[in-house]
C-alpha cells in the first residue's frame, strides 16, 4: 500500500500545489494532507487523528521540504512506526514548488507527483541492510609504548575484549627510556603506572608480522619465541611509535669523548637523579645543538619533541648542577602553547643561553680526542664566538619504525614521504584507510607522551565505537542473496571495482565468481558505479530504467509501479 | 537533535553529561560520549555548531576546504538521539552538591523560532529595514540547523510586519533570555579560543588590529579572502586601490608578558596558509611574514612551510614594533632587520596582525574559594591545539569521562 503524506507547510506549498491536483496525478497513493509535518509531534498527530490508521507493512513517503530543511524530523518520527527502508521522503518544495513557481500549475504538480512517484519506486527497491555480526569481536593494538598503553588500557575499562602485542619483553616504550618528562616534569615511572593494563591481553616479545584483511575481519600474524600464530581481530590499533635518529658522525659524534645524544643525556639525567651516579659524572659547559640531521633536504620534517626535550635536559641539568652553564644552539625554538612556552621562559630565567644560528652545518665542534670548544659563525659584524665546552648535545629527530612501513604495506595504509603513517587529516587524524584500523603516538608523526596518551585513548574510543556499530543490526528483515555481483559475460577484467572499494575489503579473485562479496556487506554501490561495462550489479539499487519507469517516462510505466 | 530552549531538568537523564562549546572539540567529546551510551547536553553559544572552524576557508596541512568535515560533524549531532543541542546559549556559572554539577545557563532565544520557520520568505519581502537575514553575515554560508530566517537587531525598528506574514507565527520580536538550572553528571569545557578585540587583556593596539580598515586580524583575513568571497585582485577596504603588498605580523601581542604570554601554537602555520592561497590566487602579490620562531612541528607542517618558501613568500626573522597608518598611503611596518640590526620600514597594501588568540573562559571551573572543579578540558581552552589535535582530544576527554562513570571506584583512570 502506498501512503503519501503531503505537508501544505502552513499553506506556503498547498497554494502553489494545491492537494486535489495531486490527488488526482497519483490516482493510486492514498494522499494524507496535513498542515505541518515539521516537527515529531505534529505528525505523530496527523497519524494518530487517522480514522483508517495505516497498515504495518505500507510504504509511506513524505512530500515535503528537503531532509536538510524539516524532511529529517518527519522521517524520523515515521521510523518510530515503520521499518526503516519503509519510509522515505520527496523533496517537493526546494526541489518543484520554489524553483518552478513561475510555471504552469499542472507542469508543477507532474513535476511533484514525479517526485513522489520516484521515492516510492526506491522504497519499492530498497531492503533492509543488514550488517553481518563478525566472527571478531576484539580489537589488537600493536605497540605497547605510551599511545598503546593507553589505547589498550581505555579499551579493557571500556569492556572491548584488547589484545596489546610488543615486541620487547616488557610493555612502556619511551616510558622505560626517559626520566622526566615535560612539561611537568612528572616521572615517565608514574605515568606508566597510571596506564593499568588489567583485562589486556599482554603479548610481551611477540612481534605482529603482517595483519591482513580476510573475511571481513584482520587476520594477524603474530611471532614470540614458540613460532607465528595467526590471530583474528575486529580492529587494529597501530601504536608502533618512532625511534631515535642517530647523530651519524656529525658534530665529532663517535670520535670525540662528550659528544652525546640528547637521550644518552637523558639516561645520564636520571641516573643521578635516581643517585645511580653522582652529580660530578655531569657536564659542567655543555652545548646543545638542536635539528641535527633534521629538517635538512634528507629529513625534511621538525620532530616537535627535540626542543622541549632540551629545554627539560637543560632545566634538569641546572637543578642537579646550579653552576654549570647550558647553551642551546638552535634554528629556531618549537615550544607552542601555554605550557612549553611557560617551560622555555623558565630555562631562560634559570640562565639557560639560547643561541640562534641560521645554518647548523656552520658549526665546528672542536677538540683533540675530547671537546674542547664549540665556534660559531660569523656575526653580521664578523664576529666570531667560541663557546667553551666539556660536553655536546645533539638533538636528533624521531624517525619511523620498520613495523610501521611493513604494517601499512600488509594492511593497505597511506605514509607520507618519511614513512609517518597518514590519517585523515584534519578533522579525522587518527582513522587511517583501512576498514577498523586507527593510528595514534609517534607512527602518525612525534608526540609527546602527553599526546601520545591522549591519541591512544581516542583511538580507543574510535575503535570501541567501530566494533559496537559494526556489530549493531539495523532491521530484523532477512535478505539473503549477494550484496553484490559481476555478470561476468560483460565483465572485461579492467579492476577499477576492485579500485573503488574500500582497501583490503574485497579481492580480484572474488569478483569473477559471483557473489562478489564473502566480506561484510556494505552495499555501498561503488563497484557498480565505475563499472564501464555494466557487469557489476547492485541488486536493489533501481536500474536507471527503473527509475525512468517509476518518473512515468517509459511508454510501459506499469511495469514495477502501477 | 536539536533541544527546545525551554529545557527542564526532567528531560535531562540524571547520567547527562554537559559539553561546554560546540566547536571541534566539543562536537567530538559529545559523539563520542554519546556512542559509548553517555546523554550527552551540547551547550554552544552561537547560532550554530562548529565553531571558529566553521569560519574558516581552507584548513592546513592539507589545503582542503574546512566546511564539509565540520559540517558532517554538526550534522551527526543534530542527528545523534541522546546529544541534545542546546544553541544561544551561554553556560554562566556551576553549583555543585557533591555529588552532581547544576549547571546556571541563559538561553537567548532569537526572534525567529528556528523550529517553527520554514524559512519561505515572506517576512523578507514585507520587511521595509531590510532587517531579516538569509545567513548570517559574518559567515559565507550559514550552518545554521534547521534554516532559519533571523533578525538583524540593528536595523530592525520593531514594525511587526514580518510577525503578521509570517504563516507559522515563529516570530515573536520580544522573546526574552530564558535562564535555566540543569542538574549534569559531569562537565567537559571545549570553550575554544577568541581573538583579543579591543579593551580586551589580551589586545596589542601598537599593532593597529581593528583601528585601521587594511590592517587585519587572521580570521577576519579568512574572510576576506577566502574561496567564497573571491575577488579577481585583491583591494583594499580602505580605498578600493588593487592590493599589491601583504605582510604577516606573527607574535603580534602573543608572547609578550604585556599581553598573551603564550604560544597560540597555530598561527605560524594558519599564517603561512593565507599566505600560499594570496599567492596561489594571484601569483604576483609580494608576501612578507614576519616571524619570531617559525613554529611547525610535525611532519607534513615543515614540508608546507618549505613549499610556501619555494612559492616566494618572503620570510623575515624580526619583530615589528610598531604598524600604523602611514602618510605616503598604506599602512606602514617598522621592525629591525635582521642582517643589519638596524631599524627599517616598509609599507604595505594589508597587514595581517596574528596577535594570538585568547583561550576563552571556563565559567564554573573553580569554586567559591578558587579551587579548581575535577572537570575535563579539551581543545584550545585547555592547550592551545590545531583542529586535528582538538579532534583527538574531544574524543580522548570523551575517554577519560567513560573510564571515570564505569569505574566510579578504585578505578586508576
Amino acid at each position: 500500500m502506498k501512503v503519501c503524506l503531503f505537508c501544505a507547510c502552513m499553506g506556503t506549498l498547498s497554494s502553489t500545489l494545491p492537494e486535489a491536483a495531486l490527488r488526482e496525478a497519483l490516482p493510486d497513493v492514498r494522499l494524507i494532507a496535513a498542515d505541518r509535518l515539521c516537527d515529531a509531534a505534529s505528525c505523530r498527530k496527523v497519524l494518530e487523528s487517522l480514522s483508517d490508521p495505516l497498515p504495518p507493512h505500507a510504504r509511506v513517503v513524505v512530500a515535503a521540504c528537503s531532509r536538510g530543511a524539516r524532511g529529517a524530523q518527519a522521517l524520523a518520527c515515521l521510523k518510530e512506526t515503520f521499518p526503516l527502508f519503509a519510509v522515505d521522503l520527496a523533496d517537493i518544495r526546494e526541489a518543484c514548488a520554489w524553483p518552478s513557481a513561475g510555471a504552469d500549475q499542472r507542469e508543477r504538480v507532474a513535476q511533484a507527483a514525479a517526485l513522489i512517484r520516484m521515492a516510492f519506486a526506491r522504497l519499492e527497491r530498497s531492503r533492509a541492510e543488514r550488517v553481518e555480526p563478525e566472527s571478531a569481536d576484539g580489537a589488537l593494538v600493536i605497540g605497547g609504548g605510551p599511545a598503546g598503553m593507553a589505547a589498550a588500557s581505555t579499551l579493557a575499562g571500556l569492556g572491548v575484549p584488547v589484545t596489546l602485542a610488543e615486541r620487547r619483553p616488557a610493555p612502556g616504550g619511551m616510558l622505560n627510556q626517559l626520566g622526566r618528562l615535560f612539561p611537568r616534569m612528572e616521572n615517565a615511572a608514574d605515568v606508566k603506572a597510571s596506564l593499568p593494563l588489567d583485562g589486556v591481553e599482554l603479548l610481551a616479545g611477540s612481534d605482529v608480522i603482517a595483519v591482513r584483511r580476510e573475511n571481513g575481519a584482520w587476520l594477524a600474524e603474530i611471532r614470540d619465541a614458540k613460532g607465528v600464530t595467526p590471530r583474528r581481530f575486529g580492529a587494529v590499533i597501530v601504536a608502533v611509535g618512532a625511534q631515535p635518529v642517530l647523530p651519524g658522525g656529525k658534530f665529532g659524534s663517535g670520535s670525540l669523548k662528550g659528544v652525546i645524544s640528547q637521550m644518552e643525556l637523558d639516561t645520564l639525567l636520571s641516573a643521578v637523579e635516581r643517585g645511580a651516579k653522582t652529580p660530578d659524572k655531569l657536564p659542567s659547559r655543555a652545548v646543545f645543538i638542536q635539528c641535527v640531521n633534521a629538517r635538512d633536504d634528507a629529513a625534511p620534517y621538525c620532530s616537535n619533541v627535540c626542543c622541549p626535550t632540551a629545554v627539560k635536559n637543560a632545566l634538569r641539568l641546572k637543578a642537579l648542577s646550579p653552576d654549570a652553564s647550558v647553551t642551546v644552539l638552535n634554528r629556531q625554538m618549537v615550544m607552542p602553547g601555554v605550557a612549553l612556552e611557560a617551560m622555555y621562559r623558565n630555562a631562560m630565567r634559570e640562565g639557560v643561553r639560547f643561541l640562534h644560528v641560521d645554518d647548523m652545518n656552520d658549526v665546528r665542534v672542536e677538540g683533540d680526542g675530547t671537546v674542547q670548544a664549540v665556534r660559531l659563525p660569523a656575526s653580521p659584524d664578523g664576529a666570531i664566538e667560541t663557546l667553551d665546552a666539556d660536553c655536546v648535545v645533539c638533538s636528533t629527530p624521531l624517525r619511523p619504525t620498520p613495523a610501521a612501513a611493513r604494517l601499512a604495506e600488509s594492511m593497505g595504509l597511506r605514509a607520507d614521504g618519511m614513512g609517518f603513517l597518514l590519517g585523515h587529516e584534519p578533522a579525522h587524524p587518527l582513522e587511517s584507510d583501512g576498514e577498523g584500523t586507527f593510528l595514534c603516538g609517534s607512527a602518525r608523526w612525534p608526540a609527546f607522551v602527553r599526546q601520545a596518551e591522549d591519541q591512544g585513548r581516542a583511538a580507543a574510543v574510535m575503535a570501541a565505537r567501530y566494533l559496537r556499530e559494526r556489530r549493531m543490526p539495523m532491521d530484523e528483515i532477512p535478505e539473503d542473496g549477494p550484496a553484490a555481483f559481476i555478470r561476468e559475460a560483460r565483465c572485461s577484467g579492467c579492476g577499477r571495482c576492485v579500485d573503488a572499494w574500500a582497501p583490503g575489503a574485497c579481492h580480484t579473485a572474488e569478483l569473477r565468481n559471483s557473489p562478489l562479496d564473502a566480506q561484510p556487506r556494505r552495499r555501498c554501490g561503488s563497484c557498480a558505479a565505475v563499472c564501464p561495462c555494466g557487469a557489476a550489479v547492485l541488486p536493489g539499487a533501481p536500474s536507471p530504467r527503473e527509475i525512468m519507469a517509476a518518473l512515468g517516462a517509459n511508454p510501459s510505466p506499469q511495469r514495477r509501479l502501477a | 537533535m536539536l533541544s527546545s530552549p525551554h529545557l527542564s531538568p526532567e528531560q535531562l537523564s540524571p547520567r547527562t553529561v554537559l559539553v561546554v562549546g560546540g566547536g571541534v572539540a566539543g562536537m567530538q567529546a559529545a559523539l563520542s560520549l554519546a556512542a559509548l551510551g553517555t546523554p550527552v547536553l551540547l551547550a554552544e553559544r552561537n547560532a550554530h555548531l562548529g565553531g571558529q572552524v566553521m569560519r574558516l576557508d581552507k584548513v592546513y596541512p592539507t589545503d582542503h576546504c574546512a566546511f564539509c568535515p565540520t559540517w558532517s560533524m554538526a550534522k551527526a549531532c543534530y542527528d545523534a538521539p541522546n546529544v541534545r543541542v542546546l544553541l544561544h546559549a551561554d553556560v554562566t556559572g556551576l553549583s555543585t552538591d557533591g555529588e552532581r554539577a547544576f549547571a546556571a545557563i541563559e538561553v537567548r532565544p532569537p526572534a525567529i523560532d528556528p523550529s517553527a520557520c520554514l524559512f519561505c520568505g515572506k517576512c523578507e519581502s514585507v520587511c521595509g529595514k531590510k532587517a531579516l537575514l538569509r545567513r548570517d553575515p559574518r559567515m559565507t554560508w550559514d550552518p545554521a540547523l534547521p534554516p532559519s530566517v533571523r533578525v538583524d537587531e540593528t536595523r530592525c525598528d520593531g514594525c511587526g510586519a514580518c510577525v503578521r506574514a509570517c504563516p507559522a507565527q515563529a516570530i515573536d520580536l520580544r522573546r526574552e533570555p530564558i535562564s535555566l538550572t540543569l542538574p549534569v553528571a559531569d562537565v567537559v569545557y571545549a570553550t575554544g579560543f577568541e581573538e583579543p578585540a579591543p579593551g580586551d587583556p589580551g589586545y596589542a593596539e601598537e599593532f593597529g588590529a581593528h583601528t585601521h580598515p587594511d590592517v587585519f586580524t587572521a580570521m577576519e583575513f579568512e574572510a576576506w579572502h577566502g574561496e567564497s568571497r573571491a575577488q579577481d585582485v585583491l583591494r583594499t577596504r580602505s580605498d578600493g586601490r588593487p592590493v599589491r603588498r601583504v605582510a604577516f605580523v606573527q607574535c603580534a601581542g602573543a608572547r609578550d608578558a604585556r599581553h598573551l604570554s603564550y604560544c597560540a601554537a597555530v598561527c605560524c602555520m594558519h599564517a603561512m596558509k593565507q599566505a600560499r592561497w594570496l599567492k596561489r590566487r594571484q601569483p604576483e602579490l609580494e608576501v612578507t611574514l614576519f616571524y619570531t620562531d617559525l613554529r611547525a612541528p610535525g611532519a607534513q607542517q615543515e614540508t608546507y612551510m618549505r613549499a610556501g618558501q619555494r612559492e616566494g613568500v618572503r620570510l623575515v626573522r624580526s619583530r615589528p614594533g610598531l604598524i600604523k597608518e602611514s602618510p605616503l598611503g598604506g599602512v606602514g611596518v617598522r621592525y629591525e632587520d635582521p642582517a643589519t640590526g638596524k631599524g627599517v620600514g616598509e609599507r604595505f597594501d594589508a597587514v595581517v596582525v596574528n596577535g594570538g588568540l585568547a583561550q576563552c573562559r571556563l565559567p564554573g571551573a573553580s569554586d567559591e574559594t578558587g579551587s579548581p572543579r575535577p572537570f575535563a578540558r579539551c581543545g584550545f581552552c585547555d592547550e592551545p591545539v590545531d583542529v586535528a589535535g582538538a579532534a583527538i582530544q574531544g574524543v580522548a576527554a570523551a575517554a577519560k569521562l567513560a573510564l571515570k562513570h564505569h569505574r566510579p571506584e578504585g578505578g586508576a583512570a
